[in-house]
């Protein structure tokens, strides 16, 4: 089935990879992947890392393949701490990074409007970042801790399980087209041009970012902590 | 029609057997394109039904939220959501779907179910030749709703159904995309339609 393809495997070479993809560069930041690796193929490289090949790979997938669907067959909870290490990472690579570029740049970019036009688009990115930090914090403060504790074994509190996790995952991702829509389409035509196209820009990177991010959360991590759960019960 | 649009039908069943007779079937008509087919509707992503025209999902594979999160995505784009129905099933779930497919439709009824779904939905809005202008009625709505009216307020004061302001307001954020209410309500003042005094 179309769904189901992977070109990447264990064999590849990592270079290679970054070679067709250079959108792969940000997962080995990410996981603190040193540079340097040479000719190692991704397997030998997620050795040295005590790294699951499989799970890199699926995240990779999920980057590279728009087709790509990940099945949690393959891992084990074993699989999890890793998986949260780099969901976290993430989570401070939008936050100490993309998104204080995108505020920097969109309020250099409103600068160019009239005051009250100014206020209000300042306004509503303002409100936009709180409920990403928001959204980024339940994240770090319950769910993250929640699987921690669950590995370890620890008495994890009986009412919370992933299943929550789903329901109170909002969606960051809407907003964030209408501020695309907003500055590509409905901002006045005199608004500083280079500014403009660089918060577009990184609107973009952002929008495609995420939507992995979230792919790889409700496709990898809540069914494999879903798996976890029952296997615990 | 002179110039044929084909339609990217995505289909969401977790059996090879009727993905495969659904495929052939699409790739008789000249209306239809299989676009294609997922197993579950847990595996939808926005990127992936970006480009389908029309869904056709067995409802057995989808929890009612689930139906309801297919729906709030795709409605947005007036994509129709059709029942591919493979056992019996009761009223209220049919009456969630634009249309019914059954197994046993003959492959004509298939294709027209799925012509008149579109239709429908295309006569509200139509993503490929509609203009992008609002009209004097949406700009009122856009208008109540940036101002923080309720879908009931907007519907009394107009004196109309409540359905209809969400169809409006359902076209309004496909016009402009633009989805959120502080998003509608940065476009109504940007475009004067408010005061800024009013937000």
């Amino acid at each position: 089935m179309t769904h189901r393809f992977a070109s990447y495997n264990g064999y590849s070479k990592l270079a290679d990879m970054v070679e067709a993809d250079p959108r792969l560069l940000g997962i080995l930041e990410r996981l603190d992947i040193r540079l340097g690796f040479g000719d190692a193929s991704v397997g030998e490289v997620c050795e040295r890392y005590n790294l699951s090949t499989e799970l890199f790979l699926m995240i990779c997938n999920v980057y590279s393949n728009d087709d790509y669907i990940p099945h949690i067959d393959n891992l084990t909870p074993s699989d999890l701490p890793h998986l949260v290490a780099y969901l976290q990472a993430s989570h401070r690579y939008y936050t100490e990074v993309c998104f204080p570029r995108l505020h920097d740049n969109i309020h250099r970019l409103v600068r160019s409007l009239d005051l009250t036009n100014h206020r209000v688009i300042d306004r509503f990115y303002d409100d936009y970042q709180s409920e990403v930090d928001k959204h980024f914090a339940y994240e770090d403060e319950v769910v993250f801790p929640y699987i921690e504790s669950l590995l370890s074994g620890i008495e994890t509190d009986a009412a919370y399980s992933i299943d929550n996790f789903e329901h109170n995952h909002s969606n960051i991702e809407e907003t964030l087209r209408d501020i695309k829509n907003i500055v590509l389409k409905y901002l006045p035509e005199s608004c500083e041009s280079v500014v403009r196209y660089e918060v577009l820009n990184d609107i973009i990177r952002i929008e495609s970012d995420i939507e992995r991010h979230t792919e790889i959360e409700n496709r990898i991590l809540i069914p494999l902590v879903a798996k976890f759960e029952k296997s615990d019960e | 029609m002179s110039n044929p649009v084909r339609y990217n039908v995505l289909v969401i069943t977790p059996s090879d057997i009727v993905a495969a007779g659904v495929a052939e079937i699409l790739s008789r008509s000249r209306e239809f394109v299989h676009y294609a087919t997922l197993p579950d509707v847990s595996y939808y992503s926005e990127s992936k039904f970006s480009s389908c025209d029309v869904v056709l999902v067995d409802p057995s594979v989808a929890s009612y939220d689930q139906r309801a999160e297919l729906r709030r995505v795709l409605s947005g784009r007036g994509v129709p959501v059709l029942a591919l129905q493979t056992s019996a099933m009761d009223a209220s779930l049919v009456r969630a779907f634009d249309g019914v497919v059954s197994l046993y439709d003959s492959m004509d009824s298939i294709l027209a179910r799925l012509s008149s779904a579109i239709e429908q939905s295309s006569a509200s809005p139509s993503p490929r030749n509609e203009s992008e202008e609002l009209s004097a009625r949406e700009r009122d709505i856009l208008t109540a709703v940036a101002k923080g009216k309720t879908n009931k307020e907007i519907a009394d004061e107009l004196n109309i159904s409540i359905h209809t302001v969400i169809t409006h307001r359902k076209n309004i954020s496909h016009k402009l995309g633009i989805n959120s209410i502080s998003g509608l309500t940065v476009y109504a003042i940007l475009n004067r339609l408010i005061d800024v005094n009013e937000y």
